[in-house]
């Protein structure tokens, strides 16, 4: 009886898979969609905006975060070089109003509030979201977008042991092992990585009087690291730990115009952190409960030295800066669905940072209480309110009260099509740079206000082997006391809040998918139009409202395609970046202005059984660029990646 | 369905086809004199490498910025700091790109240039062999052949050293910056520009930032008081026969930071910068409590003297981010006008003497 039913299931699925849509025949059966929805209620993480497709997140395993992102959403990431800095916004706002989340707990630097792209390696992600605007209100800083990055538990997957090896132009090598195993209680997990690279690619410097090919000096780099994931099924919930230990030492390169500075410059930054999380989720009856402990240790320690040209070679110059953070939160959230149309979450976090640094006077201190609350209403016919608001207290001291409302409708004039719009108000706190640094530091400053709105359209229609999901939106922030550093009487700057920054624009985004017997197409877009002006009374008397704040594109998009023939896998990707000013000055200077430029890329894949082998060509035009004034960017390059994957038959349930 | 996919993708690929292309600057014919006038040295932000060269016109009234890209075709680099002079050429000191570039002084065209250097603030030409590169980082001075551009060594000073002035045999050079200095930077150094050595050194006050001879031959250093005002700032007359400090006036109050110390034509009148601009005779016997210019709004941060006629030349930095301004005052502090330079304009040369 199993037999027949399999050969009738087989038999099924073989009418299904024999006839493509735009070959449609007589024996071709159309299912109608049936949308299955779970009464438990919604994680937090389920209602942001965006979740980058798993498959893009396969397929860029040896590549950062920054790279990852740069092609594949509408984040403006500011790429300093290979290896260097790389820092992401939303928006038209800054790094610093990008709030970042590692399973839920902030990431961003208490010093500065930013978080290097390039250091965060795509082989540690399982999943990646991005939310704006309203979404992304939940919790204070990220005015411009909240990037969350997540690991999943997997039980009842047995043994599995992954390991790729890359290699690629300019003395670029990744090793990544990934290691674990499962029953149906536990999963153990741990990913390994090193990345390195001399960097020392050739490109044309335009700064000297002779212009010339150059090789890239002192831009060499080496990351490595380690997560470490436990995840166990105890009394009714899930008591995860999960740890993320880094390593990251680079060299920091002159710019073009300093390239034949004499004293030997030695220039570099190390970077370490450790990164842990405790967390246990219990689940009731229609609601859960979710404990969580995080610890984080963080030091940078930059480093400049020159010396004497003559024989003595006696230190002429010496920078030896050294910070430490310490960070520890405490939080505690409850869901519960009431009745089928309810669902109402509250969370209280409890955090403290502790902060040494060679550039503050002494140790610092930050205590932060957050208590949120938020109701979600779902109709019968799909339409959803969502209304929350989180008030917080910083070292004795109330926040502004933030609230935030998005409503989605669905538009039944035609099938799949919905609206959402969102208020929201928030505040993003200045970093310890901003309040303590010596000398200059401010620890008078306010937090940042923002009052937001935002519009979207969403249409998403899937047929039987083709899908296709529209974003068009529009979106305005206004934010006050915007922190600005600016000049004093005294020889040394200070910050201060000063700018009253509106920054509004338009996105959209496009994901084609199309599956034949043979091939499957896929395609992704994005477009993001921003404009961000300092419209305060300073700006004014200074002569520069109105103008585009320094290196926010108005223009940027990207485009990627992929083809998957068998074993074969083909991407495509375009990333289009638009002029960017290096200055508030109006007038077109070369100094003042950067160039609009597109980079084309290829990755070509074969797997065999257990092992695959992909061909990266970045910058596949040998495109001549900047992103950054001065800053050398490489031309063509080469990576060649070869992974291995063992799987255990599990044998427990 | 496949086939509009098809077509979309061509499309966006469209894009990179339409890159805007940067406008070319107009360029300036390379042979054109640019006749009697100042040059400015727009320091640029640092690690930015916008610095830029101005040049203003005394007959046309007409102010060339970007001066240098639009004649060379290639940017100034990072942080220009001072603009010196000999013959018909200038010696343009640029800081954080580490080189000097050589100009015709007349036409603006780049000779030849001297790299690999450490910190690079000012130059002192001894003579057609010999030039001396003050230095914010190097303990001491750099020697090079200013014909040439060929390094000649370096004369240790064990302190920074900063604005250089010449008397006879003695270069007197100002140790203005404590960078990576445990000793305290309130001295000037005395050079032998016989044997290219440290001789003596005179005890003024914290940052002595800049000096002048006047007509009797005396040196005036003024200094700001430290970088975080731990001193009350001071002006010195020092007799640099004796190499002694003959007069001292102390400033009033001591979050003053003068700066940009300038003496007139006829060297008996001397102007600084301490947020207005300040003028006193060689013969006052304090300083000056009323202002020359009031800087009201304005920025004030180079101060340059005409040689002959001695109008007042003030730059207004703004907020340092963008272009700033050059007032032209009349010698009683009646403005004649304002003209748009580049970023943080930093230091004023004319390029002729009486």
């Amino acid at each position: 009886m199993k037999q027949l039913i399999a050969i009738i299931f087989a038999g099924f699925i073989g009418l299904l898979a024999h006839n493509p849509l735009y070959a449609q025949t007589q024996d071709t059966l159309l299912l109608e969609q049936v949308e299955v929805t779970a009464s438990a209620p919604k994680v937090r993480t389920e209602r942001l905006q965006q979740t980058i497709d798993l498959e893009i997140i396969a397929a860029n395993q040896t590549q950062t975060l920054a790279e990852l992102l740069q092609q594949n959403s509408q984040v403006f990431i500011k790429d300093y070089g290979p290896g260097s800095l790389a820092t992401a916004s939303f928006r038209g706002t800054t790094a610093s109003h990008t709030q970042v989340l590692w399973n839920g707990v902030a990431i961003n630097s208490p010093n500065h509030g930013q978080v290097d792209f390039n250091r965060l390696p795509v082989f540690f992600v399982d999943e990646a979201q991005l939310a704006y605007g309203a979404r992304a209100a939940v919790q204070q800083g990220g005015f411009g977008g909240i990037v969350a990055i997540n690991n999943k538990s997997n039980f009842n997957e047995g043994f599995k042991l992954t390991a790729k090896q890359a290699i690629g132009s300019f003395n670029s090598f990744g090793s990544y092992l990934d290691v674990s195993w499962s029953n149906a209680k536990i999963d153990l997990r741990t990913r390994v990585f090193r990345a390195s690279s001399i960097n020392d690619f050739e490109y044309l410097n335009t700064a000297p009087i002779e212009p010339r090919k150059m090789k890239q000096q002192d831009a060499d780099f080496l990351d490595r690291g380690f997560l470490q994931e436990f995840h166990g099924q105890i009394g009714g919930g899930i008591l995860s730990f999960t740890s993320w230990n880094q390593w990251n030492d680079r060299n920091l390169p002159a710019i073009m115009t300093n390239i034949e500075r004499g004293g030997n410059p030695e220039e570099r930054q190390d970077d370490r952190f450790h990164r842990n999380i405790l967390k246990y989720k219990y689940y009731l009856n229609k609601a859960s409960l979710e404990i969580k402990t995080a610890f984080f240790n963080e030091q940078q320690h930059y480093f400049l030295r020159t010396t004497s040209n003559s024989g003595d070679f006696a230190t002429v110059s010496l920078i030896d800066s050294r910070n430490e953070i310490n960070y520890w939160q405490n939080s505690i959230s409850y869901e519960q669905a009431i009745g089928k149309r309810w669902q109402l979450i509250s969370k209280v976090d409890i955090s403290k940072q502790f902060a040494f640094s060679t550039n503050y006077e002494n140790e610092k201190y930050r205590n932060q209480l957050s208590v949120q609350l938020e109701a979600v209403y779902k109709s019968k016919n799909g339409n959803s309110l969502q209304f929350g608001a989180h008030q917080d207290d910083v070292d004795g001291k109330r926040m502004i009260f933030s609230p935030y409302v998005i409503y989605t409708g669905l538009l039944e004039f035609v099938d799949g099509l919905k609206f959402t719009t969102g208020v929201s108000r928030n505040f993003r706190l200045p970093g310890l740079n901003d309040l303590y640094w010596y000398p200059g530091g401010n620890p008078n400053l306010k937090a940042e206000e923002a009052s937001q709105v935002d519009f979207s359209l969403q249409y998403e229609k899937r047929w039987s082997k083709t899908s296709i999901a529209v974003n068009t939106g529009l979106y305005a922030s206004d934010i006050n006391d915007w922190i600005q550093w600016r000049p004093t009487a005294y020889r040394y700057w200070i910050p201060e809040n000063i700018s009253h920054v509106f920054a509004r624009g338009a996105e959209v985004s496009l994901v084609g998918k199309l599956s034949s017997k043979r091939f499957s197409h896929q395609l992704h877009f994005n477009y993001a139009y921003t404009r961000t002006t300092d419209e305060s009374r300073v700006a004014q008397l200074e002569n520069s409202q109105g103008r585009q704040l320094i290196y926010i594109p108005v223009h940027h998009a990207n485009m990627m395609y992929s083809l998957a023939v068998k074993s074969w896998k083909f991407h495509y990707s375009v990333v289009f970046t638009g002029a960017r000013n290096a200055s508030l000055n109006k007038e077109e200077f070369y100094g003042f202005q950067l160039p609009a430029y597109t980079l084309h890329h290829l990755a070509v894949s074969k797997n065999w059984n257990d092992f695959a082998v992909e061909i990266r060509i970045n910058n596949l035009l040998d495109k001549d660029y900047q992103a950054i004034k001065w800053r050398a960017m490489p031309g063509r390059n080469f990576a060649i990646a070869v992974s291995y994957q063992f799987k255990s038959k599990h044998n427990e349930k | 369905m496949k086939n509009n996919m098809l077509w979309l993708f061509i499309l966006i690929l469209g894009f990179s086809a339409c890159t805007k292309l940067n406008d070319d600057e107009p360029s300036f014919p390379v042979d054109a004199q640019l006749g009697k006038g100042f040059f400015v040295i727009n320091q640029g932000n640092f690690t930015s490498g916008n610095a830029s060269l101005s040049f203003f016109n005394e007959d046309s009234l007409k102010m060339t910025n970007n001066l240098f890209y639009r004649l060379n075709g290639s940017p100034l680099g990072d942080v220009a700091n001072s603009i010196a002079f000999w013959d018909d050429e200038a010696f343009l000191v640029v800081n954080n790109s580490a080189y000097i570039y050589v100009i015709d002084a007349k036409t603006g065209v780049f000779k030849r240039r001297i790299a690999e250097l450490e910190s690079p603030r000012f130059v002192q030409i001894i003579d057609q062999d010999k030039a001396y590169i003050s230095d914010f980082q190097l303990k001491g001075l750099a020697v090079f052949n200013p014909r040439t551009m060929e390094p000649l060594g370096i004369i240790t000073t064990g302190k920074t050293t900063e604005a250089m002035v010449m008397i006879d045999e003695n270069v007197f050079v100002s140790n203005w910056s404590n960078y990576n200095q445990t000793t305290q930077n309130n001295t000037i150094q005395v050079i032998d520009i016989r044997f290219d050595r440290l001789v003596d050194s005179i005890v003024v006050a914290m940052e002595p930032n800049s000096m002048v001879v006047d007509k009797n031959r005396k040196i005036w250093v003024l200094c700001s008081g430290g970088f975080m005002n731990e001193e009350i700032p001071a002006l010195f007359r020092i007799d640099p026969a004796t190499r002694s400090v003959e007069r001292r006036f102390n400033f009033p109050t001591i979050e003053s930071s003068p700066e940009q110390l300038k003496i007139n034509a006829a060297a008996d009148r001397i102007y600084f910068v301490n947020k207005d601009i300040y003028a006193m005779e060689i013969t006052d016997e304090q300083l000056p409590a009323n202002t020359v210019i009031s800087a009201n709004s304005h920025n004030f941060f180079a101060l340059g003297l005409h040689p002959v006629n001695n109008t007042i030349l003030v730059s207004d930095a703004g907020n340092y981010v963008q272009n700033g301004w050059v007032f032209r005052y009349h010698a009683d502090g009646i403005l004649i006008d304002s003209i748009q330079a580049g970023l943080i304009p930093g230091y004023f040369e004319f390029n002729y003497k009486k």
